[in-house]
């Protein structure tokens, strides 16, 4: 089942349950069909959920996870991912495949240097695969990983126009077509 | 409660027009938006010691949607844990419902039918609401994902010291840069087909500057911050493409990767003004909601030290007759409190429900929807008194029920938890309570409005409740006809009977206060008034005798009196003379 955002508009229909529905009669050998009780009350939907009351089946009892002193910040952000708690949810080392190696080596022949250790620019490349593989348009391709070296030219204080960020995105969207959309 | 009383005009102007208690701590506010011009949904979870602690207030915590925000449900309690997560913690959590694509702020025009302003909402308008009627304190945290932590930090920032604490979860935080406001275009046409002109203007207007948290990080300085995001790449609760190592999710990845490299932007901004953050940046992770429920819990000690409230439960125990009875009822979950009086007996609150005692009624589990509405009718204090049983599931499977000492409260998933008491109860029980004709109650007994007595709707009918009719049920189509006059305000008044038969042909009828009403399934429902009509089919022997049943109401005729058509004849009256034919 996936769990993405995606999936929840489709979910959420079912449960805003408006109570005057609910007044058709079903199935009985009474006089009739159906009817509205009275002129005096509106129903007013809620969201009262569709379970059981008695739905509540599993226990609380969550362990906090272990933070970096809680309630204290760190004033110096990471430039890279720490640690992470046993709990976390997906995958805890970042690991660039020969694959992932391919693109940023591409990337840098054709004068483009991602930042850190090229795991936000494999993910770009992963972004730009799948988003092709559906059928998104590429000027929305465009837009996002346009956005994506502006923003990386303003963390790294580069100064960078329009031109040179869309010029940036073709390339990566060429090294990713090149290097990483297969498998 | 909030839900009766004068329209509240204080600052902001925002008046609730209806509470609904979906569970003992889960209440669902509509609130008349002034500057929206809409009912606002807004739900709260109330904190853990709302119930044992009833002089006391409480922090509160903003809990933030992403672009994808419905009008039925706060993605956080559809799509998290945070109901249970939060059962424990003594905060009221605010979930504001919509504003898909709205990122919480005021708009500049309306779009799609929504007129968005949503900063004025939930910094001016809600909180006199929350302060006055849900005992919550000023001391306030914001909580967002996506679009929602882009909110959580410019909120913050453009409203002084409004909150506490800023988490932003895969937020975008920066707006301005290079590219930004057109790639936030195109997720706001993603997420329902909004136009980020109506929002802020074209990308040159300085309203996105006035909104973009990197620009705005020197406001910042005094709330503890809160930065996590992803990189994009897939976990396990990502949907595999044919792709090795690729999600189908490609909008969530394409936001988690700007959403991290805005977050490492707005993170540098923050080291060089010198304004401390917690920021986890995290090796994995697309833009879903396990990431976020994941944070939820790591950011809660931070949170909870911000607000001043403890990070961990203290320590309760479970003993004597509520021990045992939580003990049978482990579904309950962990304690939440201590014994505590109540209203001359003992409660006990537990994470899915409270317990209840009285040397009388014994210990006694109340949870879920009827445990909402018994708190909406002011629980062990209000009309229902003690509960006398736990929780029972009728014999047909379809529901569930409390009974209490003044009444009984029914729940089934179709028709919600409604209170079924007094007279009502009485005459519903008579007729084998939702084994009976009528079905479970589908509304609460509600004041007739115009004449003294009642009404509560049921499944297949209603029951009425007067001062001089007694108390009566009507169904099905005689209902309907029943309405079509006008109810109990109608010219026939409240019912004088059940609804009686079969007789002829399978027909029923109810009497009430001045004639009847017949149904039989060839001739449908139509009302007899009594009178001279009346009183000349029964001379010929109502709908036994040779006219059969009424086939219309009666109705006015060229030259004065009127006409009742029957199956096989019809009857006029005229100058009080009623004349059958043939």
């Amino acid at each position: 089942m996936t769990r993405n955002s995606l999936a929840r508009t489709l979910s959420l229909g079912v449960l805003a349950v408006a109570a005057s529905s609910m007044l058709v009669a079903c199935g009985s050998d009474d006089s009739t069909a159906t009817g509205a009780p009275t002129s005096t009350t509106t129903a007013a939907a809620t969201t009262t959920e569709a379970s059981s009351s008695t739905s509540a089946a599993e226990s609380t009892t969550t362990t906090v996870a272990p933070t970096t002193s809680p309630g204290e910040a760190a004033t110096a952000p990471p430039e890279q991912p720490q640690a992470v708690p046993d709990d976390f949810p997906g995958p805890t080392e970042s690991q660039i495949d020969n694959r992932g190696q391919r693109f940023l080596d591409e990337l840098k022949s054709k004068g483009v240097t991602p930042a850190g250790n090229g795991d936000i620019a494999v993910s770009t490349a992963n972004y730009i695969c799948a988003a092709q593989a559906q059928g998104v348009a590429a000027d929305e391709i465009t837009t996002y990983v346009t956005a994506n070296v502006g923003v990386e030219a303003s963390a790294a204080g580069t100064q960078m126009n329009e031109t040179q960020a869309q010029q940036a995105a073709q390339t990566y969207i060429a090294a990713a077509q090149a290097t990483y959309c297969t498998p | 409660m909030a839900q009766t009383g004068p329209a509240y005009t204080q600052t902001g102007g925002a008046t609730v027009t209806s509470v609904d208690w979906l569970s003992d701590r889960r209440v669902a506010l509509w609130i008349q938006s002034p500057s929206m011009g809409t009912p606002i949904q807004v739900q709260l979870l109330l904190a853990r010691d709302w119930n044992i602690n009833p002089q006391a207030t409480f922090p509160q915590v903003y809990m933030l949607d992403g672009l994808r925000a419905t009008d039925q449900e706060n993605g956080w309690t559809a799509e998290t844990d945070a109901e249970a997560y939060f059962a424990d913690k003594n905060v009221n959590v605010v979930l504001p419902i919509g504003g898909q694509s709205s990122f919480y702020s005021d708009w500049v025009d309306q779009d799609n039918g929504k007129n968005y302003q949503w900063e004025t909402f939930l910094t001016k308008e809600l909180p006199p609401i929350l302060a006055k009627d849900w005992r919550s304190t000023d001391n306030r945290g914001v909580v967002g994902l996506s679009m929602g932590g882009t909110s959580a930090m410019f909120l913050a920032a453009r409203n002084p010291g409004f909150f506490k604490f800023a988490g932003s979860l895969s937020g975008i935080l920066t707006t301005t840069s290079l590219g930004m406001p057109q790639a936030i275009q195109y997720a706001m046409t993603d997420a329902g087909g909004y136009n980020s002109k109506a929002m802020w203007g074209a990308p040159s207007n300085s309203l996105w500057a006035q909104h973009d948290p990197y620009l705005l990080a020197d406001k910042l300085k005094g709330v503890s911050l809160y930065i996590s995001s992803g990189n994009g790449s897939t976990g396990p609760y990502d949907q595999p493409s044919p792709i090795p190592g690729v999600s189908t999710n490609y909008a969530g990845m394409g936001l988690e990767i700007l959403s991290r490299l805005t977050s490492q932007t707005f993170a540098t901004k923050l080291n060089q003004l010198g304004i401390p953050a917690q920021v986890n940046y995290r090796p994995s992770g697309t833009h879903s909601w396990p990431y976020w429920q994941f944070e939820l819990h790591q950011l809660w000690p931070q949170l909870a030290t911000a607000l001043g409230v403890e990070v961990d439960k203290p320590a309760c125990s479970v003993a004597g007759m509520i021990g045992n009875a939580s003990g049978a009822n482990s579904w309950l979950g962990p304690c939440l409190t201590a014994e505590y009086n109540v209203a001359g007996g003992r409660a006990q609150d537990f994470t899915f429900g409270r317990v209840f005692f009285t040397p009388d009624t014994g210990a006694q589990v109340v949870a879920g929807a009827i445990g909402g509405i018994y708190q909406g009718n002011k629980g062990p204090e209000g009309a229902l008194g003690f509960p006398k049983t736990g929780e029972i599931a009728t014999p047909d499977g379809r529901g569930r029920f409390n009974a209490f000492q003044n009444g009984m409260v029914y729940f089934t998933p179709q028709t919600g938890a409604h209170v079924v008491k007094g007279a009502v109860l009485d005459e519903w029980a008579a007729q084998g309570y939702e084994g009976g004709p009528l079905g479970y109650p589908v509304l609460d007994e509600v004041a007739t409005p115009n004449k003294p007595g009642s009404v509560q709707g049921f499944e297949i009918g209603a029951i009425y409740t007067s001062p001089d009719a007694g108390v009566h049920s009507v169904q099905g189509m005689i209902l309907g006809k029943y309405g079509e006059l006008g109810w109990e305000s109608g010219p026939l008044g409240f019912p004088k009977s059940n609804e009686i038969g079969p007789i002829r042909d399978g027909g029923r009828f109810n009497q009430f206060e001045t004639g009847n009403i017949y149904w039989s399934p060839v001739s449908g429902a139509w009302s007899m008034p009594y009178g001279p009509i009346f009183d000349a089919w029964g001379s010929v022997g109502y709908e036994g005798g040779r006219l059969g049943y009424p086939t219309s109401d009666q109705f006015d005729i060229d030259g004065g009196g009127k006409q009742q058509n029957f199956q096989f004849g019809i009857i006029t009256v005229k100058d009080g003379k009623a004349t059958i034919a043939p």
